[in-house]
């Protein structure tokens, strides 16, 4: 429920020494396409769903997804260390879907997605992320993604 | 947030990224594109209801989409407007005081009264806030109140006995945390997250229980229950902490 800037030495210091840092053999980087004809998602780690959709287990590294005009989440993320007040009062404060929303009426893209999607941050095993973002990856190939916006928590 | 954009460019995806922890993306590089924002965790966007910030933070990430480079890590050196009274932060209402050295009783019996309360009050802010994010336990408030007293009396006994013990106290406990954020906001409370966690893990019945459990729950000999704790589902790491101290 902190800033980076505000933890403790100690907890500072955890985020390095607790966290493994996945150590890639590759770099890919895709060129992006030109901003017309960029059709955006957002994924989230902060492991929001639709209510009725299965909530986040431990050990999960899967993914949920909701419409584009979907604003009423539950959020089971593993980690109660982040402040949830924020997004309580005003859900673009971790998953900005009207701001994306506005920057597409301005033509900064060419479109937003018909679907987008959230995993359960706050794990530590990244490499176990793998398959599911490929999952989540060729879904949104399937309708006409190709730009993505990450947001933490 | 790294490693999927790693996976997602892979597979074709030209990713960008918000970063909140800066030696994460700065030593992990795993993202071709990310802006580190300086603000607090669960607020990547800066601040709620602050639509023009919001802005700003966004068109600055996807402002990245068009550098040239690869692994350019920004910082985004605006700073987010500090929560209104941070520090003498007080919820729109009172709870009965909390007895941190009672008996086990007595904080049974002081946490069906707090939560009874509070679930009064939860109904309220629910209709008023048109929706929640409460829910995932599939109790009541106040069922929730009376699993935990359960945990509380009989610890190894109710642990072995419930159905995914890790869950239930996960979800019971985010859930005690969450309806009790929900009735600040609705009852009008000040955007606070520093003032809201001191309040409740200090203040109130709920996390005082809470701060118990996740001891109960450390110690466990069920690995669900202490990986409750373990990833910080029932207490965070900074409970305790002052900012600046």
């Amino acid at each position: 429920m902190v800033k980076e800037s505000d933890l403790s030495e100690a907890s500072r210091n955890s985020f390095l020494t607790q966290y493994a840092f996945e150590v890639f053999d590759d770099r890919p980087w895709t060129e992006p396409p030109p901003k017309s004809e960029r059709r955006v998602a957002i994924v989230s780690t902060a492991a929001i769903h639709v209510p009725d959709d299965r909530p986040f287990g431990f050990g999960t590294y899967d993914f949920r997804t909701f419409p584009r005009s979907q604003r009423q989440f539950l959020c089971s993320h593993n980690s109660v260390n982040w402040d949830r007040t924020g997004m309580m009062r005003d859900i673009n404060v971790a998953y900005p879907i009207d701001r994306l929303e506005e920057i597409c009426e301005e033509g900064g893209v060419g479109s937003v997605a018909d679907r987008h999607y959230a995993f359960n941050g706050g794990t530590d095993d990244v490499a176990r992320y793998e398959t599911h973002a490929r999952r989540a990856a060729a879904a949104m190939k399937a309708e006409g993604v190709n730009t993505v916006v990450l947001v933490p928590v | 947030m790294g490693g999927l954009a790693h996976y997602l460019e892979r597979d074709g995806l030209a990713t960008v990224n918000i970063a909140l922890v800066y030696k994460h993306a700065a030593i992990a590089q795993p993202s071709p594109r990310a802006l580190w924002v300086p603000f607090w965790y669960g607020r990547p966007l800066g601040a709620p209801n602050e639509p023009a910030l919001q802005r700003r933070v966004l068109d600055a990430t996807m402002a990245l989409l068009d550098e040239p480079g690869d692994r350019l890590l920004k910082e985004f050196s605006e700073v987010a407007p500090p929560p209104t009274g941070a520090l003498d932060w007080r919820p729109p209402f009172d709870l009965p005081r909390v007895e941190e050295d009672g008996d086990r009783k007595a904080l049974a019996d002081a946490l069906r009264e707090e939560v009874a309360i509070m679930a009064a009050r939860h109904e309220e802010a629910k209709a008023r806030r048109n929706g929640s994010f409460v829910g995932l336990s599939g109790l009541s408030l106040t069922g929730v109140a009376d699993l935990f007293v359960d945990f509380l009396y009989a610890r190894e006994e109710t642990i072995t006995s419930t159905s995914r013990p890790g869950l239930a106290l996960k979800f019971g406990a985010q859930e005690l945390i969450d309806s009790y954020a929900e009735c600040v906001i609705a009852a009008g409370g000040a955007d606070s997250p520093f003032g809201f966690r001191r309040w409740f893990w200090h203040e109130t019945t709920a996390g005082l229980t809470v701060r118990h459990l996740a001891q109960i729950a450390k110690i466990s000999t069920d690995y669900r229950a202490r990986m409750a704790a373990r990833l910080h589902s029932l207490l965070p790491r900074e409970w305790n902490f002052v900012p600046g101290s």
